[in-house]
């Protein structure tokens, strides 16, 4: 980190090949749109070597740049919301279901489902879920990296396992449908 | 079994991207970012630098001062300056003074 604060670019170009794709897949999960995982991956890069310098090794350099992800990655999310509110957005997409890049084949209708299910959740839930369940981080790094305690985690995910089972509920009867979409 | 099937069901949906594939972003992504920090860096100019813009500013001020001066004096004491003007070109200024 001090060598990219001196404005290193080799050693800059080396932590991001290390990082770029978890950056780009933690983005991902939150974006669930390619270009815009690639915007955040962008701006998260850009910011470590602007902040470089302020990095205090209280916490591991990962641990530091997952939280930059998750941060830019929710900014994103409020501000393409405000700008649906106020109408600012002005290429309008289809709201499209989200097909992970990464899901293996057998489980794609499965993944489709739980992207769509993730959105209802709240950021703290969201955030704790998709760390321990989607980057399969442990639960010690999660809570590092959302700055909680252990405890907190584990009842973020209990709320987040809950809230998700009630929405997945409503979805049991018409996963035919899905399959059928899928197919075509 | 209906709900046995449910549950099952909605476990696998929960864990079903768990041991998923790595993505990684575009090949060109990097060199996009390389190009944003270029833009956006602010360039630390060195000490003699500044010390020469700082001295150019200063310079540029006491030319200013010198070529308003003499307008202030002429507010103060307007006929110094035109006593002045009549000495070095008396002919310029009667041929002015056209009601004498």
């Amino acid at each position: 980190m001090t060598a990219i604060t001196d404005g290193d670019t080799v050693a800059f170009r080396q932590l991001y090949d290390l990082c770029a794709p978890q950056v780009y897949s933690l983005a991902l999960s939150y974006a669930q749109e390619e270009q815009a995982a690639e915007e955040i991956t962008q701006d998260v890069f850009t910011n470590i070597y602007k902040k470089a310098g302020t990095f205090n090794g209280q916490s591991a350099v990962r641990t530091w740049i997952y939280r930059i992800t998750v941060n830019t990655s929710l900014n994103y999310i409020k501000k393409k919301k405000r700008n649906n509110w106020l109408g600012l957005d002005f290429v309008k997409k289809e709201a499209t279901d989200f097909v992970h890049p990464g899901a293996i084949l057998e489980n794609k209708e499965n993944a489709i489902l739980l992207y769509r299910v993730i959105e209802t959740l709240p950021s703290q839930q969201k955030t704790a879920f998709i760390l321990s369940f989607i980057e399969e981080l442990p639960r010690q790094e999660v809570a590092d990296i959302m700055e909680i305690s252990l405890k907190a985690v584990e009842s973020l995910l209990q709320r987040a396992k809950k809230k998700l089972r009630e929405e997945l509920r409503p979805h049991y009867p018409h996963r035919r449908k899905i399959k059928k979409y899928l197919s075509k | 079994m209906k709900d046995i099937n449910s549950e099952r069901w909605t476990e696998n949906v929960l864990s079903s991207m768990q041991r998923n594939k790595k993505v990684s972003p575009s090949r060109d992504l990097f060199n996009d970012i390389q190009r944003r920090i270029d833009q956006t860096e602010i360039r630390v100019l060195p000490f003699s630098q500044s010390l020469a813009g700082v001295a150019a500013a200063v310079l540029l001020l006491a030319f200013n001062f010198f070529a308003v001066n003499p307008y202030s004096v002429f507010e103060n004491n307007p006929r110094a300056i035109v006593s002045d003007e009549t000495a070095s070109a008396p002919e310029l200024i009667s041929d002015f003074k056209i009601y004498e």
